[in-house]
């Protein structure tokens, strides 16, 4: 099944994203090796060249490297990986903080909120 | 690549002629095998007569059935070609890495080839039923020997050699004219190319017989002494049949060659696909 | 290293007074898939078939790998066009065999391996296949060919929704860097997030070429979108 990318932006971009994601949430264990580009591409659904550029990118932001004979892999620097983590929580908290306020619903409530579905759920 | 195209050519044509010939050597079996229980049959007898009257009606069909064989056999050539080249197989045929020239030399190679075949059954056919029927058969020594008691070995090699070459020819010429027309048929008219063949035939086959008519015209007041003499039987009439054939031969050929060059130019360059 | 796979200068074809290809111009590069877009009469088919060999221009020059249109280039490139072109009387393996015999670039093997993810066996009669299951085993045939061009007309159109993905697949996977592959399509939605570059087709002649991304950065819309707004009715 191909990645679920929206056309109306650069899609090396969402790649990059879908990629961290992937990273963060262990399908891509650290210092594990990718699969080669074309895999990657097919499997999204995207132009190889385009996949490239997303790892190139990667690469340059120190989370993937390439070693010529063996292929692509993934940094095991867990520290990296753990900021990378905490970046992109922190960015969708934000975000979603940012569209309970729309709604007119403050922090502390959001924090009530949630402790209330926590206790449903116990 | 030229070898391959054929072996592809034969491939695909012998499918659809190599049937016919099977069912041509059916058909010539069954007459001999009847004519055989014609004749040791007695006489005068009911049975007798009933498998003279079914041999009569066999005989007819058998006739109808040859002539169907040897058309049916150029019509496969025919539409082969068309089919392979002009209709939406040519998307293949014509990207195969290939010279557009061996594609047309192949088809026509070929074509010629199962008529000519064809034409050697229905001898083939007919001779062993006609030896059949008269209840022997003549080896070709003997034959031989019968023809040259009549005429100079020579002419009898001669006529041979002129009969085998003529019916190359024709065959040649009809191939090279069935594919030029379907060739021009697709250069006027995409929508109807088939319909656009056919009166590119008619009109050729018009034009070539007045061409000819003028010639024979031309040729004789021009050749008229000659032949004078020749209806005064001064001169061997199967010596004027050979000249006569001989150069209806050179221009059949001339004109075939013409044609197949034109062919080549327009599936080359005005190829019309879709 | 990417090299000049497809060139075209000046390029002109005429049909009667209409002009299906007008002075066009147009460079692509190895290593790239390309989608020629634009509206029906347009010149997709036009060009495309010229690249294939089909077609002799009326002006101007087409040349791949820098040499004209012949039997050399159909050598290299590989053609599927809109139409099925298979023989009914053949058998899957007849196919394999003739592609075989002719294209020095045929990976038999790898066909082999496609049809049987597909599980068309090779001793079907093209005649007993489904219209779907004809176009499958005419898109393998060309896919199998390692070839420098790869010319695609159309190659979605009539296809449900699996097969699409399983020929997007297909191509993705057949990228390598010597080659190009040019697909003309009006379905661009299903296919752009495989396109690295868009050609917009306007009368016989490139309206825009880009990289897809660029485009999508510079107007801020998907190709689909985009194409719908510059061949607005």
């Amino acid at each position: 099944m191909p990645w679920d990318l929206d056309e109306n932006l650069p899609i090396y971009l969402q790649l990059t994203d879908e990629l961290e994601k992937k990273i963060i949430n262990g399908t891509y264990p650290p210092g594990s090796r990718l699969p080669a580009v074309r895999e990657l591409a097919a499997e999204a659904g995207v132009n190889p060249n385009t996949m490239q550029r997303a790892l190139t990118q990667m690469e340059n932001s120190g989370l993937i490297y390439t070693q010529r004979t063996s292929g692509r892999f993934l940094t095991d620097d867990r520290e990296k990986i753990e900021r990378l983590r905490r970046d992109a929580a922190r960015q969708r908290i934000e975000k979603f903080l940012r569209d309970m306020r729309e709604l007119g619903i403050e922090k502390k409530e959001v924090c009530t909120m949630i402790d209330a579905l926590k206790e449903e759920e116990a | 690549m030229l070898g391959k195209l054929f072996k592809h050519e034969f491939k695909a044509t012998a499918r659809t002629q190599l049937p016919l010939i099977l069912a041509a050597i059916v058909v010539t079996l069954l007459m001999i095998f009847l004519i055989a229980v014609q004749q040791a049959l007695p006489e005068h007898t009911p049975i007798h007569t009933i498998i003279s009257i079914l041999s009569g009606f066999l005989a007819i069909f058998y006739i109808l059935g040859i002539i169907a064989y040897i058309f049916a056999a150029h019509f496969i050539g025919v539409q082969r070609y068309y089919k392979n080249l002009f209709s939406d197989e040519g998307y293949l045929t014509l990207t195969l890495p290939v010279k557009n020239g061996f594609h047309q030399f192949v088809k026509m190679t070929v074509s010629v080839f199962w008529s000519l075949i064809s034409l050697i059954v229905t001898c083939l056919s007919v001779i062993s039923i006609f030896f059949v029927g008269i209840g022997e058969v003549i080896g070709p020594v003997e034959l031989w020997q019968r023809a040259t008691a009549y005429l100079p070995p020579a002419e009898v090699i001669g006529m041979l050699l002129l009969a085998v070459i003529t019916v190359l020819i024709v065959e040649i010429y009809f191939f090279a004219l069935a594919y030029f027309c379907i060739a021009l048929g697709q250069t006027f008219s995409q929508k109807h190319k088939v319909a656009a063949a056919f009166i590119a035939y008619i009109v050729i086959t018009t034009a070539l017989q007045i061409v000819t008519l003028i010639l024979m015209g031309t040729g004789a007041v021009l050749f008229d002494d000659a032949l004078t003499r020749l209806l005064n039987n001064e001169i061997p009439p199967f010596l004027a049949l050979s000249i006569f054939l001989l150069i209806s031969d050179a221009f059949s050929l001339a004109l075939g060659g013409a044609m197949f060059g034109a062919t080549n130019y327009l599936t080359h360059h005005k190829l019309n696909l879709e | 290293m990417s090299e000049i796979i497809l060139s075209c200068k000046g390029l002109t074809k005429r049909y009667g007074t209409f002009m299906a290809l007008n002075n066009l111009n147009l460079t692509l590069e190895s290593g790239r898939i390309i989608g020629l877009l634009g509206p029906n009469g347009s010149g997709k088919s036009t060009l495309i078939k010229m690249a294939a060999g089909l077609l002799s221009p009326d002006g101007g020059e087409i040349t791949i790998c820098g040499n004209p249109p012949s039997e050399q280039t159909k050598a290299i490139v590989s053609y599927l066009p809109e139409r099925s072109y298979l023989q009914n009387w053949m058998k899957v393996k007849d196919l394999l065999e003739l592609f075989e015999d002719f294209y020095q670039d045929f990976d038999r093997q790898r066909a082999i391996d496609m049809l049987a993810s597909l599980q068309l066996p090779l001793d079907a009669r093209i005649r007993t296949l489904s219209k779907g299951n004809k176009e499958k085993v005419q898109l393998i045939m060309v896919m199998a060919r390692r070839a420098r061009l790869y010319l695609l007309d159309e190659p979605l159109g009539g296809v449900d929704p699996a097969a699409r993905d399983y020929i997007l697949n297909t191509i993705i996977r057949s990228c390598s860097e010597e080659a190009c592959v040019l697909l003309s399509t009006h379905l661009i939605w299903d296919i752009e997030k495989v396109l690295d570059e868009a050609v917009f087709l306007n009368m016989g002649a490139v309206g825009m070429h880009d990289t897809t991304d660029n485009l999508r950065e510079k107007y801020g819309k998907s190709i689909d979108a985009l194409f719908r707004e510059v061949y607005r009715c």
